[in-house]
């Protein structure tokens, strides 16, 4: 799977992350309506699509796109782990699925190789 | 798991049969008996998973106390009753509800004060119903009581009032408390019928003063209002200098016995008691009184001296024990210390040894705590009582040590620490171990099952002279945001309080989980079945671990199918449990924890589980108005 493939697919899931954050905080009945911890969840998702977008547009300079990236990756995972706390499983395999392609992303891309 | 269904099997051969109900619901813990069982077949552990919603309805009394009314608290039980299901809401309406579908059938309106009166908060745990077994109007009908201190009687058909009630369908019961009257008599739960007679506790202000209203049982015609007796409990020497020893919680009632089992309350203040050394026999007991005559046919008190505000919290249970080759008639009382007495309710002779062990002097001014309170050792508590539970070394090492400093700053002694100006762990918490939703039993086989809750909470007297600065100091100013902030002034006394939950800086509890749990115990054995986390615990939207459990409010109710019925969680969920081994069957979300009594019944065939969710604040900020019924799908 090529560079461009993994970031639109965490570009996918963290989008995907952030809608559901935003439907389970405010649906009646999710277990999590209007709370904190959904918000957060909401903002954590934000910040890795954000982040997967950036990245995406930085591929000519190598060693900011891994920060990035990496920044993104550690956003999805903390995520992931806050949706498990949540009780929001959808939610954790939602942006495990981004965690790991920005994984992937990192590991493989020329671009960012240097930077793990 | 099957070898539990066997013990349990062979417990149900020794417990021998005892009274089996009808599956009616129509009083606050489903009969006057209190054992929260619902003669219902069809919810078994291989049905309930697959439960369904039949109906929700959003009253729309609800309030989270940000505009101009106070919050709500709704821990009503839903009264099935005349084809129909009853509920009363914290704005003191009463909604007569289809039980197959939640549509309104009428609705009556008390028009009382929304007022915090007495209690924090608008509170309200259901309604009463009565039958004279004649047909016209009025001759079923349903009673709500009010924060104002009204009781208020209608037609069960229409909702009209019933005019020959009080006056018009509504009985001032305020105009019965004539002594120390700082506050009005709440009637937030609702009374207690049997036969034609009504028995009236009421809601007081806890922690306020030292001379109140004193504790009383109000028994008035169910069809006219008139006063029938009084009993008081607070000896008439003492009343100049206390009060309270009231019944803000539900009775339970043996018809054939022709008694009424109170659960009377703490007197006040209620953490100091240098004004009542003398001691109050009746207060924080169970007491037995004639429903023909108020006369006191005996009364056991739990606690002696109580300066804990550890209040009799719940109806006690009526079950037939086997005892020597014969049923004895017996009760079972859960209490906010997590002590299980078992008594005979004919003499309130206990049936399982209660030992009298000596306790921490105290250290306050005019104190004298008492030198012995009353253990139980068998059945076992529903909590550790023996020591404190551990600091738990998560929230130590998050707080850099603090809990740990805590436990070294703080008095605790053993239980029945007396509160102390350094701060004394009050363990069990104020909310108690066991509270209003006491516990189920099923009367066939003898099995009580109860939720209990594991709190720590640090209670604090303030010196008279110190109280009001430092309630300034803690509200920035403000004297009036005391009790928000957890100070209570104790007028009269020596010492006002500060109660609060021990937590550390970032809001964790310093006390090892487990939070909650849930248990089932042989009433023949006296010896506990199982004990298993319940509930999750919920901060911020985050879950806590399963084996963590939840502080819980609220009952269970237990089925002939072999299923408990118990909100009660912090966590908004519903729950059906294997009463075999309280393993989680089937849960639900709601909008808010359901901290009432389910009620269970059969409506035109088919079986159904009631559920009101209301929301405590107790539990955490989260109130609603939701009514949710389920069944299951029809075959």
């Amino acid at each position: 799977m090529g560079g461009g493939m993994l970031q639109s697919l965490a570009m996918v899931a963290a989008l995907l992350g952030m809608g559901l954050a935003a439907y389970l905080w405010q649906v009646e009945g999710s277990g999590i309506t209007g709370t904190a911890g959904a918000l957060l969840a909401l903002l954590g998702a934000g910040a890795a699509f954000l982040g997967a977008i950036l990245a995406a547009m930085m591929r000519s300079w190598r060693h900011l796109r891994g920060v990035v990236t990496g920044l993104a990756l550690l956003a999805a995972t903390l995520t992931a782990v806050a949706a498990w706390f949540l009780m929001q499983n959808v939610l954790v395999i939602v942006m495990a699925v981004a965690a790991l392609a920005l994984l992937l992303d990192l590991a493989f891309t020329p671009a960012c190789r240097g930077v793990i | 798991m099957w070898g539990l269904r066997v013990l349990l099997g062979a417990v149900v051969g020794l417990a021998g049969p005892v009274q089996a109900e009808q599956p009616r619901w129509d009083t606050f813990n489903g009969t006057l008996a209190a054992t929260k069982f619902a003669d219902v077949t069809t919810f078994t552990p291989e049905t309930v998973g697959r439960l369904q919603r039949a109906w929700e309805v959003r009253t729309g009394d609800v309030s989270d106390g940000s505009g101009d009314l106070p919050e709500t608290v709704w821990s009503a039980t839903p009264i099935y009753a005349n084809g129909t299901l009853y509920l009363g809401t914290p704005f003191y309406r009463i909604l007569a509800l289809d039980p197959a579908t939640g549509q309104e059938r009428w609705s009556y309106d008390t028009r009382s004060t929304l007022k915090a009166l007495t209690q924090p908060a608008l509170k309200n745990r259901g309604v009463a119903y009565w039958e004279s077994g004649a047909d016209g109007p009025c001759e079923k009908r349903v009673y709500l009581g009010t924060m104002d201190a009204t009781l208020h009687a209608v037609d069960a058909d229409t909702g009209q009032p019933c005019a020959d009630f009080g006056e018009n369908g509504v009985l001032n019961v305020n105009q019965w408390n004539e002594t120390n009257d700082v506050f009005p008599f709440s009637l937030l739960q609702p009374p207690t019928i049997v036969g034609d007679v009504i028995l009236i506790g009421w809601s007081g202000k806890d922690w306020a003063y030292s001379v109140e209203p004193p504790g009383n049982l109000m028994a008035v015609s169910a069809r006219t209002g008139e006063l029938l007796w009084d009993t008081g409990f607070i000896p008439a020497d003492l009343i100049p200098r206390t009060g309270t020893a009231n019944i803000w919680s539900s009775m339970s009632a043996d018809p054939d016995l022709g008694l009424v089992y109170v659960p009377v309350s703490s007197p006040s203040p209620n953490y100091w008691g240098g004004n009542r050394l003398e001691g109050v026999p009746l207060a924080t007991s169970i007491t037995a009184v004639e429903i023909a005559t108020g006369k006191i046919a005996w009364s056991y008190q739990h606690i002696h001296h109580d300066i804990w505000d550890y209040d009799t919290p719940s109806a006690p249970t009526l079950v037939d024990l086997p005892r020597g080759g014969a049923q004895v008639p017996a009760l079972v009382q859960t209490t906010k210390q997590g002590l299980i007495f078992v008594l005979d309710r004919r003499t309130g002779a206990p049936l399982f040894p209660v030992r009298e062990r000596p306790v921490p002097a105290s250290d306050a001014e005019g104190e004298v705590a008492a030198q012995t309170q009353p253990f139980v050792p068998h059945p076992p508590p529903t909590v550790p009582v023996d020591a404190l539970p551990e600091v738990w070394w998560l929230a130590d090492a998050l707080s850099f040590g603090q809990c740990s400093r805590d436990r070294d700053r703080f008095r605790y002694d053993g239980m029945f620490t007396p509160p102390s100006t350094q701060g004394t762990l009050l363990w069990p918490g104020t909310a108690g171990a066991n509270n209003w939703g006491g516990a189920a039993v099923d009367p066939r086989h003898g099995i009580l099952f109860v939720n209990s809750s594991r709190v720590v909470q640090i209670i604090r007297l303030i010196p008279r002279h110190a109280y009001d600065g430092e309630v300034r100091k803690a509200t920035n100013g403000s004297i009036e945001g005391g009790n928000e902030a957890g100070f209570h002034a104790q007028e009269g006394a020596p010492y006002g309080i500060e109660l609060y939950e021990w937590t550390n800086s970032l809001g964790l509890p310093c006390w090892a989980p487990p939070y909650g749990t849930f248990a089932a115990y042989d009433l023949a054995s006296g010896d506990r079945l199982y004990e298993v986390p319940f509930g999750l615990t919920q901060r911020w939207g985050f879950y806590g671990l399963r084996s963590w459990g939840s502080p819980t409010l609220g009952g269970p109710v237990v089925t002939a199918g072999g299923v408990v019925f118990l909100g009660a969680s912090m966590d908004d969920r519903v729950r059906a449990l294997d009463a075999a081994t309280g393993r989680e069957l089937w849960s639900d979300i709601v909008a808010a924890p359901s901290v009432s009594i389910p009620a269970v019944f059969s409506h035109e065939g088919q079986d159904y589980v009631v559920f009101v969710a209301g929301g405590n604040s107790i539990l955490k900020p989260r109130v609603a108005d939701q009514v949710v019924a389920y069944r299951l799908p029809r075959e």
